[in-house]
């Protein structure tokens, strides 16, 4: 914490660490039995489920588990001798349950869902040509772009983490409910306000700008990939002949 | 359907971050629990607004703990398991099962309500008090439950006389229950019905405890026979009552150990605190209490108020210390009742929930309120 936090933040800091998971880890991560007897009887078995869920693949979550136990365990050694586990950056900030597996999740998108984060190479072309038609100043597209980012911007971040976790990441509402610890009704309820707010000012942006409602509601509609390939064919056919 | 047009949906594309820095793993498992001040909780969310690789983490993390708390595979909305047939077919032959095993109860004599008082009903709209539970004595001021002979058709119309709170024609309600919660328009409580009517029972349960004594006045049952359900407490609980300043309704709010949220689409799904001292638990039945089993939340917090809704459960008590579910019991979250400077003293006695918007409210008077489900609370 910082030297500005005052006693009363310092002390409610204090309250929410998790003091007993903290001994056992810190136990874990110096290599006492007892501890471990504790951990493995407390953990294992939810590791290893955590793991299957996670992966869903039965061999990629062993693999998984397999290889976060051997990191909690500390199978490198340093070289005055001492372990080093991974259990000493347990901080208690949140449950031990709950750091494990976050720590399992970020291992495997790290390792096994690292290719997928990359964009598609037809997405990629998509986007180039929407920035090519974005150069033409002032088309209708800018002026949709510039409008859309500004709305988005002036969201709040747990409304943009709403829709973004929604529309492009896929999330159901009760994922979306998890992630952000309230009820999968709210969240519904949240992102149909959210969709309809951004929706309107949009076109009230684009009325701003001299469109019509009509023209304004009818470009947030328009597919904007789609009249950018249909561009680069016409382009094209037209360098054939 | 909800509208995102594609051209929304790449301008929200574009603006993810790719190669952004990442918070600390612990920041983010404290960001699940809630355990992150204001300040870094807002900040969290800034970088998870721009960060498909942290949300990842967060939503594999956070699902995973509710799949591991239920020891069942979800799958998720994409895909299709083979798994989620052979649940239903097992979930199918389990009703089938517990059908043909099954005996309603014999129909019993509906208890009359005397005129002074009305009874309590404790989550349960289909218990039936079999005659030899029936105190008939009465301490001062109680009410007294008397039984009539069991005459199957004189019952029924009898049972046709009674109104039963929250039955198909009761107005509609608020959604949750709390400790003195009104349910507006409310009429008056129910008798209890016999187990041959329970499966048809709608609607929600009126928790509005007017009177405590009722609890008082009936001894301990014997283990109940299949089809009827024990009401009564082993002994007289220490009764709460909170000033009726605190709602809006004047009523008095009965003993801490009577009370009882329903779930009010479903009410075979009830709530209640135990007997003093709780013990940092909660009750839950899944069958209309039939049986209850006991949910720890924590030890070492005495909880006095309790408001359900759905699978959104808070529980308050000692300390002004407040808990909350949205997994209905699964996992609890100590949620930091503050607006930064201050915190509330006291016992929190009263909760009422109303979809994002809660409030609590204290044994010195004090009444909090949030409407972001916790994240920011304020002092009336």
């Amino acid at each position: 914490m910082g030297e500005g936090n005052s006693v009363q933040q310092r002390a409610q800091f204090i309250k929410t660490l998790r003091i007993d998971d903290l001994v056992l880890a810190r136990g874990c991560a110096r290599g006492h039995e007892a501890a471990w007897e504790q951990f493995v009887a407390l953990y294992r078995e939810k590791l290893y489920r955590a793991a299957s869920f996670i992966a869903r693949e039965e061999c990629i979550a062993r693999e998984l588990a397999d290889s976060l136990y051997a990191d909690l365990f500390g199978m490198r050694v340093r070289k005055d001798g001492e372990r080093v586990s991974k259990l000493q950056s347990y901080l208690g900030r949140g449950s031990l349950q709950g750091w494990l597996r976050t720590v399992l999740a970020q291992e495997y998108v790290n390792r096994f869902r690292r290719d997928q984060r990359l964009v598609p190479f037809d997405e990629a072309l998509d986007s180039e040509a929407q920035t090519s038609s974005l150069s033409s100043p002032r088309s209708q597209t800018t002026q949709l772009s510039e409008s859309t980012d500004a709305v988005l911007a002036a969201l709040s971040s747990q409304e943009r983490t709403i829709l973004a976790a929604y529309y492009l990441d896929g999330r159901t509402l009760a994922e979306i409910g998890r992630m952000l610890h309230a009820h999968e009704s709210t969240i519904s309820r949240r992102l149909d306000k959210i969709t309809l707010k951004v929706r309107k000012r949009i076109v009230a942006t684009l009325r701003a700008r001299g469109f019509s409602k009509r023209a304004a509601e009818e470009m947030l509609e328009a597919d904007v990939r789609g009249l950018s390939i249909d561009v680069r064919n016409h382009l094209a056919q037209e360098r054939q002949l | 359907m909800r509208k995102f047009s594609p051209p929304l949906r790449e301008r929200l594309r574009l603006q993810q971050e790719q190669n952004c820095g990442h918070p600390d793993v612990n920041l983010l498992v404290a960001f699940v629990e809630r355990n992150l001040p204001p300040s870094e909780h807002a900040a969290m969310l800034t970088h998870l607004a721009e960060c498909p690789g942290c949300r990842e983490v967060l939503a594999l993390s956070s699902n995973a703990g509710a799949d591991d708390a239920l020891s069942l595979r979800v799958s998720p909305k994409r895909r299709q398991s083979w798994l989620g047939w052979q649940l239903a077919a097992a979930a199918a032959i389990l009703c089938a099962v517990i059908g043909a095993l099954w005996r309603p109860s014999p129909i019993r004599s509906s208890p009359e309500i005397t005129a002074s008082s009305k009874p309590i009903l404790i989550g349960n709209p289909a218990s039936s008090i079999p005659e030899s539970l029936v105190s008939k004595e009465s301490a001062s001021g109680t009410a007294k439950l008397q039984t009539r002979a069991k005459d199957t058709k004189k019952a029924s119309r009898q049972r046709k006389d009674v109104e039963f709170a929250g039955g198909s024609r009761a107005p509609s309600r608020q959604k949750g229950y709390s400790t003195g919660s009104r349910a507006e328009g409310a009429s008056p409580p129910p008798v209890t019905k016999s187990g041959a009517e329970a499966e048809t029972a709608s609607g929600s349960i009126d928790i509005s405890a007017a009177q405590t004594e009722v609890l008082t006045a009936l001894p301990r049952p014997p283990a109940a026979p299949v089809g009827s359900t024990a009401v009564a407490p082993a002994t007289a609980p220490s009764e709460v009552v909170v000033p009726s300043f605190l709602f809006s309704n004047a009523r008095r709010v009965g003993s801490a150990h009577g009370l009882v949220a329903a779930e009010k689409r479903n009410e075979r799904t009830v709530w209640k605190l135990g007997e003093s001292p709780t013990g940092g638990r909660v009750l839950k039945s899944d069958d209309g209490g039939r049986t209850w089993r006991t949910i720890s939340v924590d030890p070492r917090i005495q909880f006095y108020a309790l408001s359900a809704s759905g699978s959104n459960v808070w529980v308050g008590g000692a300390n002004g210390k407040l808990f909350h579910s949205i997994d209905a019991g699964i996992h609890w979250t100590a949620i930091s009742v503050t607006n930064g400077d201050t915190t509330p003293v006291g016992l929190i006695v009263g909760i009422e929930a109303r979809g994002d918007s809660v409030t609590v409210k204290t044994d010195s008077g004090a009444t909090w309120t949030t409407n972001d489900d916790g994240l920011h609370w304020r002092e009336e």
